[in-house]
């Protein structure tokens, strides 16, 4: 198989890193994951790409599938993405303007805070 | 090389070779290697939609594809079996991405056609 998927939990997120290549083949394995995760009400999502140097349409779609579930759960799905040809999948199909789009795991979470008592928590001075 | 053919059986896990192996050939064509990554793309996602109408249609026959390379530029012809008539899987994702990425793309019946032109 060309794609490994693995999630992992940090704060309230989970994180799931896609290492490989997503395509019309590997693409369900990315779906059960994300598909699994949103069964559960786990809806705040971070998906890693930053490990993958090819994605299709048939990805973009199981991504397009996990943020209407997640839209619907009043959850969160961000995306990290490196690779220029990957940016690019998601620039070209219009995505980038319905999903947000990081270059780092870091940023993503720091983007997704979006609880207001969190947040004042966050900002509180010391 | 003039011309090169591949068939592949129409299942998604034959997809990936056929992008690598057309990608393969945009390079020793002299691509650069963002146009090679456009090319990948492309090419994969003609092909995936070719398997998934196969699919779709439960026909086995070939994919094919026709490699060319000459002074023109770099082309690839994908061709499927299926009735044209019959609907994509995705609303026309795929082709919309295709056309988005090769400075030529045609759909003619059951074939699709990408071309990039050598320039200057």
């Amino acid at each position: 198989m060309d794609l490994d998927v693995s999630t992992r939990e940090q704060g309230n997120r989970f994180i799931v890193a896609a290492i490989g290549e997503v395509d019309v083949f590997t693409a369900p394995i990315l779906d059960e994951e994300l598909s699994r995760l949103t069964a559960e009400g786990r809806t705040g999502l971070i998906v890693d790409l930053s490990r993958v140097d090819f994605l299709d349409s048939t990805g973009l779609s199981v991504l397009v599938k996990t943020l209407k579930r997640v839209r619907e759960a009043e959850g969160t799905l961000d995306i990290v993405v490196v690779a220029d040809r990957v940016e690019k999948v998601f620039r070209l199909t219009g995505l980038d303007r319905l999903i947000p789009l990081h270059a780092s795991v870091e940023a993503a979470l720091a983007s997704t805070q979006r609880d207001p008592d969190e947040g004042d928590a966050q900002t509180q001075e010391a | 090389m003039p011309e090169a053919r591949l068939s592949i059986p129409p299942d998604a896990e034959h997809v990936r070779m056929a992008r690598v192996v057309v990608a393969a050939a945009a390079r020793r064509h002299g691509l650069a290697d963002e146009q090679v990554d456009d090319v990948r793309l492309a090419v994969g996602e003609a092909v995936a939609r070719a398997v998934l109408r196969h699919e779709a249609a439960e026909q086995g026959e070939q994919v094919e594809l026709l490699v060319s390379d000459d002074e023109a530029g770099f082309s690839v012809r994908i061709s499927d079996r299926v009735d044209p008539a019959q609907p994509d899987h995705d609303g026309g994702l795929a082709l919309e991405l295709v056309r988005a990425l090769a400075p030529v793309a045609r759909l003619d019946g059951a074939v699709v056609t990408l071309e990039w032109p050598r320039d200057r």
